[in-house]
Parts: C-alpha cells; structure tokens; sequence
C-alpha cells in the first residue's frame, strides 16, 4: 500500500487526476464534434420525409440517399417516411400525419406542385421546420415554409438546347417529354429550351407545349411516343427529364424499324446501356444526359436538419445542374453502361451503383 | 415482395422479351390477352361451371333457390378476377420493363368503363367476356387515337367518363319508358 507523505501531496494528486480526466473527456468530445457536419446542431429531433410518389426507381434511390444522409447527424434520433403513391390528398394527408406524430423538421417533395401548398403552409404555422424541394409549390419563403430547396432547370433545358444546337446545326424537330401536367421542372426546362433555340426557326417545337404529359411513367410514356411516331414523320430530338422512363418505348420502337433520333436527357444505367446495345446499328445516334440529381434530397435534409437543431445552414439554395454524359464529345463522360449492375441504377448517383443494387424499400 | 423487397425494379430481360417479341408481326403480350379472353369466354358461357357464375351474378336468389352456394361462387368470381389481374399485371410489367408500384392505378377506371360498355350492366347481371375484351380494344385505340391528334392531357380523362357514361346510359337506363326508369334485370333468370 501506497502511504502519501503530506497533506499537500495528496492534494496535488488529486488535482493531477482531475485535470486528466477533465483533459481526456475534452478531447472526446472534441472528437465527436469533429466528426458532426457543420449542419446537424445540437438539438435533438425527430424528422419527416414524405415523398409525393415514390413507386420508382429514381425515388428509391433518392429516399436512400435522404437516409444516408440524416445517419450523419446523430441527433436526428427517427426518421418518418410517407409515400404519396401519385395522390394529391394522400400526399396532404401524409404531411398531416407528420405533423401530428410530432416531427421537428419535414422534407416534402410536393409532385403535385401549388396543390401542395395549404398543407405545407399548416406544417410550418405548427412549428415544424417545412422544406419543400425539386417541384415548385407556390408561396413564399418565410411565410407558408421556411424554404424551397429548387433546382435551375432552366439551366438544365439550356444544357440540352446548347447540345443539341452544336451536335444538330441543321436545325430539326424536337419532342419534349416530362411528367405530371403542370410540374414546374418541366416547364422551366422548357422554358431553358425555349431560350437557346426559340428563336432560331430551324428548330420547331412539336408535340404539347410545354411538354407531353407523362407523369414519369414508363407506360404512358410509351403511349405517348407510339403517338407521336404516328403524328411526327420527323422527329429529330426528344428530351426528356427521366431517361430511363422511355426506355421501353424506345425499345418497341426500334423493334418496330423506327429509327432512334438524339436524345437529350437525365442519367440512368438502362439508359446508357441502351445507347451501347444500339449504337452500332443506329446510324448517327447520339445521346447526352445531365445528372439526374437524386442527391437534390440530402441538400434539402441540411437544410431542414440545420433549421431544426440549429445546426450552421448550407451555403447553396439550390442544387445544379450539371452535364453527366456525351457520346458526342465525351465529356465530362462518354455514355456508360454497367452490364453487372441492374439497369435502375443511377451512376450520376453519390451512392454507389453496387449499394444502389442492394436497395430495398424498407 | 420476397424477391424485389417491395421496391420498384426493373423485370428480366427473359419477361420483357417474351411479353415484347413478336411472332407474325404481334407482340406475344396480344396473343397472351386474346388466349386468356378465349379461355374465360369459354369457361364461362359452355361450361356448367361457367354457368354457374352467370346464374349466381345474375338473380342470386334465383341461384340459390336452386341450390347452389351462392358465397362460394361470389367469393371465386373475386379470386378469379384477381388471378387475371395478376397475370395481366405480370405481362404489362413485362411490356413496360420498368414497372411502378403503382402501375395498375391508370387502369380502375377503363376496367369498369369496358365492362360497362360490354353490355355489363352497373345495377348487376349477365357478363359477357368477349364484349369487354373487345370494349377494351376500342377504349384503348381510342385513347390513343385522341393522343395522337394533340388533345390535352385533360381531356383524355374526360373522354374515357363520357364513354363510360355513354355505356351506362344505353344498359341502365330503359329508352322505351317515356320516364326514363333504369332496366329490370333479365327477366329469364327472375323467380317465377
């Protein structure tokens, strides 16, 4: 047994141990912080993520993505999710549901756009921090939702009309295909097309304007290209914000002797293997894609997460849009095709194809 | 569910072929629907057992009256509707290739439309198979013949409601009274 010679020196021990101990809980904390985004705040929470529609590919893997995403702050302790399956009063009643479970921060992805906004305006007049994200639902910022996550789909629309203004200097006639009537994405593309090749009389605009309604449907938008090769002798160009929605219709299509016109569009792996399988007997096919920006969802969660834990909040607004693919120049990628991967997959994706593989619903 | 988790995939390469290749210029999804409408016209119309439905659908009274077990045989008309849904669900998703969870929704509204405008009548009676089938090819062809002249999306919707409501008007309602009074049901299977 230890036996301490004076007073003072069991005092000075005793101080010793304290300081360690107070040092070494320091540095685990710091440690802890460090590892935290600057956007998850100290506060705990409970979030919501309803999504207008989630019955496809694209929103599993962008559900994914918001799941990735809420694991890096640990203080958001569950996280709800809602699928509106397509339908404007269940997507309501789900932001209902939220609010009433109790959620601190929400996540809405309002597909059916200004229908969406009494509901959004309820959530954030209860407390709840609202962010709306991708679809425009009306309303102002601050006043009916803390803030719309959007993206520059205007820029996305003058991506394609510059490509398809380089790769198409003759001129042509172009079909524009997007999802549910009136959805504010397809309209600002269009109206991105509208800006760079609008003037030029070369090019002509046919089908619905602004766009040919499909409801990001494989099976409407089959019905609505079989329709349109029978109207349109000519099609020169379709763009489209869902790539691998049309991939059926192009596949009948072409089995039907049609000949493939440019494609100007959004990523997806079925897609690009698509471009590889008939490149070869497609004279002059070309295709371009933008990302299809299935993480548009994590930069909405900082958001919604900064707000409600009072976290610091992301710099950017807005997600970009930004070129993927070119079979033409290549860059910033050739077309890709992962033939050991399934083909709704999506590369542009930050989750890798392999983890996207192995998603399930729940 | 077991093998896709719930979540929307894409089917294989094998269904989509074999709903999407064609055998004397036809899709095999077509001679897929034209055997099953075939079988279920058979089944229903020259078989006792097919009979039977039609009598239980048509006065279940009168089937009763007469023996039969009228639950079972209501019970496995909705069995029997929900394998060909299935079936049918299986072949659209092997056309499409990249189904929706949702993708029959489009659908709930033209299924009672055809039925309707294959003579079915709303208020309950006899059914016949080959009339819808046929009913089903003419909604459809006219879908797209109003797609293909540029109609709005609106007003696609609005012109599958007016055939339907055509239908029902010409099965439902009795032209010959002067008051308009809806049909009586067949008056071979009412009870003496």
């Amino acid at each position: 047994m230890i036996r301490l010679k004076s007073r003072a020196t069991l005092v000075a021990s005793a101080i010793a141990v304290a300081a360690l101990t107070a040092s070494t809980s320091l540095v685990a904390v710091s440690s802890a912080n460090a590892a935290l985004p600057s956007w998850c705040g100290p506060k705990k929470i409970t979030m919501g993520f309803t999504d207008g529609f989630g019955g496809n590919s694209w929103r599993l893997v962008t559900t994914a993505a918001v799941r990735e995403e809420v694991k890096l702050c640990p203080n958001v302790t569950k996280l709800y999710y809602a699928d509106g399956q397509g339908k404007t009063d269940k997507s309501i009643s789900d932001i209902k549901g939220m609010v009433a479970k109790g959620v601190k921060a929400l996540v809405v992805f309002p597909d059916a756009g200004q229908a969406m906004l009494p509901a959004l305006r309820s959530a954030y007049k209860a407390g709840v921090v609202t962010v709306p994200y991708r679809v425009a639902p009306g309303g102002t910022a601050g006043k009916d939702y803390d803030i719309f996550v959007g993206s520059d789909f205007v820029l996305a629309g003058k991506l394609w009309g510059e490509w398809i203004k380089k790769n198409l200097p003759n001129g042509g006639n172009i079909l524009r295909i997007s999802g549910p009537a009136g959805n504010s994405q397809g309209a600002d593309e269009s109206k991105g097309l509208a800006m760079v090749l609008g003037n030029d009389p070369k090019y002509k605009f046919i089908g619905a304007d602004p766009f040919e309604v499909t409801g990001w449907d494989p099976g409407k938008t089959q019905e609505v290209l079989t329709a349109a090769i029978a109207k349109y002798p000519k099609i020169d160009v379709i763009t489209s914000d869902f790539g691998p929605s049309m991939v059926s219709a192009l596949q009948a299509a072409v089995a039907s002797g049609w000949k493939v016109p440019a494609i100007a569009t959004s990523d997806g792996n079925v897609l690009g293997c698509f471009y590889q399988d008939n490149k070869a007997t497609q004279a002059d096919f070309k295709m371009m894609t933008i990302s299809t920006q299935n993480d548009h969802s994590r930069l909405a969660v900082q958001w919604a997460v900064a707000l409600a834990t009072g976290g610091k909040k992301p710099s950017d607004k807005a997600y970009p849009s930004t070129l993927f693919e070119d079979s033409v120049s290549g860059k910033p990628s050739a077309v890709q095709c992962r033939k050991d991967l399934p083909g709704d997959v999506y590369l542009s994706a930050k989750m890798s194809g392999d983890a996207q593989a192995k998603l399930k619903t729940n | 569910m077991g093998l896709s988790g719930g979540s929307p995939r894409r089917t294989t390469d094998r269904l989509s072929h074999f709903a999407n290749d064609k055998t004397f210029g036809l899709p095999h999804s077509v001679y897929f629907g034209v055997i099953l409408a075939i079988i279920v016209t058979v089944l229903l119309k020259r078989t006792v057992f097919g009979r039977r439905f039609e009598a239980v659908g048509a006065n279940p009274h009168a089937a009763y009256a007469t023996g039969l077990k009228v639950i079972r045989y209501q019970i496995g008309a909705y069995v029997s509707a929900q394998i060909l849904y299935c079936a049918a669900g299986v072949i659209l998703g092997g056309v499409i290739s990249q189904p929706t969870a949702y993708q029959g929704d489009d659908y709930v509204l033209p299924s009672v439309a055809i039925v309707v405008l294959g003579g079915t009548s709303l208020l309950g009676g006899r059914g016949f198979p080959a009339a819808s089938a046929l009913a089903a090819l003419f909604l459809k062809q006219l879908d797209m013949f109003v797609l293909s002249l540029g109609v709005p999306y609106g007003v696609r919707t609005i012109v599958i409601s007016l055939s339907l409501m055509l239908g029902i008007a010409l099965y439902a309602v009795n032209w010959k009274s002067s008051n308009f009074q809806l049909k009586k049901r067949d008056k071979e299977l009412q009870p003496v």
